[in-house]
């Protein structure tokens, strides 16, 4: 039986029994519960949003609850109706507590409660794993408190042995209260990650975390790694056994050992297959610990082979070759979805941005998710791996800062130690722009937090996210200093990292590298509008390893820093002035990805920037009379692919051609216009003015004699249908399997009409869900989980999951005077159709 | 060829790194340090009067002990380069812009 299938939910009051009872063994001594570790506890739970008490008494009857499965974020609900619709649009309130930074999404309260059957072992042992919760969690077991978390995003578990029922049936209560200003970004609010259940034989295990694969060197003999392991309650006539296999299934190393609590175990893979961006090889070790024949507990790792160094003059290598990391920082929500950490959404997050060239993510400001590190493994993006926001200085009255000194070496341990493992993660960062760095006590804990990531794992560097001045030069004592820069001239506030982040600073570099010569440096967050000069900068500088854009996909939150201010000359530079819009602005709208996943105009030129295409076109929205506009700090133009502008006949626009070639000429209707050349100062832009008239705007670049690149715009018609594009070919059928269908408004030749709003109204046939509907609009307009959505820029998006069971699914979409789009999936499958 | 993985071991103990004498420039004096020098705030202002409101804006405010004239001006431009570096050499002849002993 598929591990998947051990719980298919629950009926009612009565759970499914999750490991068979009175197992006999191998060994044939009989056992009251079989090693099934990761078992998923998702589906099945009962949710109340709201203040109560008492909740957690397993005989409090929970039927009238709503059943939800996980992963589940309920900020991304919407709130219960109100009288003033313009106080409330779905998810979205005018008087949020959290107004810009939370998006104007609500927090509060809510409970979910669990029945499962399962017996209390005599000699085993039963764990619950939560990868994350938002924000306060407490959580009961028949009524037993087990515990209290309040790091929204770390992993925890708890022991459920000794309150387990004798009868098996049990009831787990959890409570999760997101209150108050704890936060700069939206962070949804709920059980927004995956749940798992971990049952062993006997007491004797693999620690949580224990296990840690490096590797130590590539050469001619092969790869050589080392395996840490850490074990709990062994006892004696204990060994363990590690197995390193293939994609193939074939176990290319291997090694046995008598147990021990603290292991450190070298192994050669002949032959090995390197981990990098473009050929992310995997392998899988398996740790098994047992006594005879018995396995008292199996851990699988996945990992990579990769050895990563950063110096001042040689770079950045991964493998022995120089790379640039071209960065990008995104939050942890999923658009429409919320923060909910579906593995399906989490996966697409790293599609996107490898599809638009990014090769590095910086996810901002706290750990991600297991599913989105894994993908980055997947799929090959390297991490840098950031742990907290805050130190002992708030940003936000009740932000993580209140527990800071409590917490941060657990959690520091706990973040290290969950995902050392992963080949993607190439530095720990130890902060984001923490405000009160230069004081003395906070240099101390900058080489604390330093010096406890260095103890927990040696193999990467430490870095952090520095902005404004990086201090004064100090010189370090030899017993504090990093291996090899006693004494080395530094900065205070970055002495004791290994890596130096710097945001907005992109004046700094050069005079920083030459009062500090040693130091590697990367762009921790940039301004979009930087983007050439960005990396004109890092392609002429060793010691400038990459950059990371805020952001690579907008989020919700921190709303309106993105986009442009159009007004009066006046009015539009005051607001272009101030940090963001407020209400109804709920998206940050600065990434160059949009809340849909489609392309935004900065992408484009970062297309060009980064070489994925020699030419671009944007044509400058044309402006009210008497108006200008102001990008905002991280904003742009409002430029758009788009020669469609009705009512603009005869007025001149803007239209910026990125490029690298030297020369551009420009064409419409096949009349050639004028014909531009660009030298190394035009940072691969050059602008024309031309009379819009309706036809075909054409683009064409060159290097010298040779054509390089052709785009061509061309003005659409009117509306006439709806397209519906699902994103993959291949779909599951389980609950957490999501399906992701564009919808596009589009002309008779089958072109998206740019600016079409368009109500649509889904129909949904077979065994499928909505889960949400939207558009990338970064202003609040509705509900996203509602059937009905307008479009934006004529596209919108729907996200359904499967309600359990494999089957066709037929998708309509309506609209006014349009051919209705139709969408055939077969979820379970790999067939699937549209129209 | 032949690649070993680099190593990052702790260190031993903490020491608070020694300070270095140096002569600031400019870039090297956060706001809030201008703002101690009565005349160099004042000629700051006296050059660009916008300075007064920038120093009240939610997000300079609480980070003045840490950015500089010339990050503000890297977000929010408000000079040439040209006229930052004026008004450097001009607080570089006040006596109170002093060296920053240890």
């Amino acid at each position: 039986m598929d591990r998947r299938e051990f719980l298919a939910g629950t009926a009612g009051a009565a759970g499914l029994a999750l490991v068979p009872a009175c197992a006999t063994l191998p060994d044939g001594a009989a056992r009251d519960s079989a090693l099934a570790r990761g078992l998923p506890f998702d589906n099945g739970w009962r949710f109340r949003r709201g203040e109560g008490e008492g909740f957690e008494i397993p005989g409090f009857d929970d039927t009238a609850w709503r059943s939800v499965d996980l992963p589940h974020d309920w900020s991304i609900e919407d709130l219960p109706a109100q009288a003033d619709p313009e106080r409330i649009r779905g998810p979205f309130d005018r008087d949020a507590e959290g107004t810009t930074a939370s998006g104007y999404t609500v927090g509060g309260e809510g409970w979910y409660r669990k029945r499962f059957q399962l017996r209390r072992p005599v000699s085993g042992r039963v764990e619950i794993l939560f990868e994350g919760m938002y924000l306060d969690s407490d959580v009961w077991l028949n009524g037993q408190l087990l515990g209290t978390h309040v790091n929204g995003y770390t992993a925890f578990a708890y022991d459920l042995t000794p309150h387990l029922s004798a009868s098996g049936d049990n009831v787990l209560a959890v409570r999760v209260r997101n209150l108050g200003r704890n936060s700069r970004w939206y962070t949804g609010s709920g059980i927004y990650r995956h749940v798992w259940l971990d049952v062993w034989p006997e007491q004797a295990r693999i620690e949580r975390w224990g296990v840690g694969v490096f590797t130590r060197r590539l050469g001619k003999a092969g790869a050589e790694i080392e395996i840490d392991t850490q074990l709990r309650d062994i006892g004696a006539g204990v060994q363990v056994d590690w197995r390193v296999i293939d994609t193939k299934g074939r176990v290319v190393a291997k090694a046995t050992q008598p147990a021990a609590a603290q292991m450190r175990q070298p192994l050669r893979i002949a032959a090995p297959k390197l981990w990098s961006i473009e050929r992310p090889a995997l392998y899988l070790l398996e740790t098994d610990l047992r006594r005879g024949g018995l396995l008292l507990d199996r851990m699988q790792t996945r990992f990579g082979l990769r050895i990563v160094s950063f110096d001042a003059r040689e770079g950045m290598q991964l493998n022995g070759k120089p790379i640039k990391m071209r960065g990008g920082c995104i939050h942890h929500d999923n658009g429409l979805l919320g923060t909910a950490a579906f593995d399906t959404a989490e996966d697409r997050k790293v599609r996107l941005l490898k599809a638009r060239g990014f090769n590095a993510v910086r996810p901002s400001h706290n750990p991600f998710s297991p599913a989105f590190l894994e993908a980055c493994d997947r799929r090959g993006l390297l991490v840098v791996a950031e742990t907290f926001d805050v130190w002992r200085k708030a940003k936000e009255p009740k932000d993580y800062s209140v527990h800071f000194d409590r917490h941060w070496r657990d959690d520091l341990n706990t973040i290290v130690r969950s995902a050392r493992h992963h080949p993607s993660i190439v530095m720990w960062s130890i902060g984001n722009e923490i405000q009160e760095r230069d004081k003395p006590e906070n240099l101390e804990l900058q080489w604390l937090l330093a010096n406890d990531v260095r103890r927990l794992d040696p193999t990467r560097p430490v870095t952090a996210a520095i902005h404004g001045l990086p201090g004064r030069p100090v010189r370090p004592s030899e017993k504090a200093a990093r291996q090899g820069y006693a004494d080395v001239l530094d900065a205070s506030h970055t002495v004791f990292l290994d890596v130096v982040g710097y945001n907005y600073k992109l004046i700094d570099f050069e005079p920083d590298h030459a009062r500090y010569p040693q130091r590697v440096f990367y762009g921790s967050e940039s301004q979009p509008r930087d983007v050439r000069a960005m990396w004109e900068l890092i392609e002429r500088s060793p010691f400038v390893v990459g950059d990371f854009v805020w952001t690579a996909m907008d989020h919700l939150g921190e709303t309106g820093i993105g986009g442009s201010v159009v007004a009066e000359p006046e009015e539009a530079k005051r607001l272009g002035a101030e940090f963001g819009s407020k209400w109804p602005w709920v998206n940050s709208f600065c990434g160059d990805i949009d809340l849909i996943g489609q392309q935004k105009p900065q992408s484009r030129v970062r297309d060009v920037v980064w070489g994925l295409s020699p030419l671009e076109i944007a044509v400058q929205r044309p402006l009210p009379e008497g108006h200008i506009e102001v990008p905002r700090g991280w904003g742009w133009s409002d430029e758009q692919p788009n020669w469609t502008w009705p009512g603009a006949e005869g007025r001149t626009l803007a239209v910026r051609v990125y490029t690298v070639g030297d020369r551009v000429e420009l064409h419409l209707n096949g009349r050639k216009l004028d014909s531009k050349t660009l030298t190394p100062a035009d940072f691969k832009l050059v602008e024309f003015a031309v009379p819009y008239h309706p036809g075909v705007l054409e683009a064409v670049a060159f290097r010298g004699a040779t054509r390089i690149g052709r785009k061509r715009l061309a003005t659409v018609g009117a509306p006439m249908s709806i397209r519906l594009a699902p994103e993959q070919s291949r779909t599951g059928a389980r609950r957490g399997d999501l399906v992701y269908v564009l919808v596009e408004i589009v002309d008779a030749e089958s072109r998206c009409v740019f600016d079409a709003r368009t109500r649509i109204q889904l129909e949904i046939g077979g065994p499928a869900e909505l889960v949400a509907f939207g558009s990338a609009n970064p202003q609040a307009v509705g509900s996203l989980q509602s059937p009905e959505a307008q479009t934006w820029q004529g596209r919108a998006l729907v996200i359904l999951r499967g309600t359990g069971s494999a089957g066709h699914v037929e998708l309509r979409a309506h609209g006014e005077g349009l051919v209705a789009g139709v969408a055939v999936l077969h979820l379970g499958n790999a067939r699937g159709a549209s129209r | 060829m032949e690649i070993d993985a680099p190593v990052y071991p702790p260190a031993t103990a903490f020491e608070l790194p020694v300070a270095v004498s140096f002569k600031p420039r400019l870039a090297d004096m956060t706001i809030a340090e201008l703002m101690k020098i009565p005349d160099a705030w004042a000629i700051v202002l006296q050059r660009f009067p916008v300075m007064a409101t920038v120093i009240q804006s939610p997000l300079a405010k609480p980070n003045l002990h840490l950015i500089t004239l010339y990050l503000v001006n890297a977000f929010r431009p408000f000079a040439t380069p040209e006229e930052l570096a004026t008004l450097d050499a001009e607080l570089q002849r006040l006596p109170s812009f002093m060296v920053l002993a240890p």
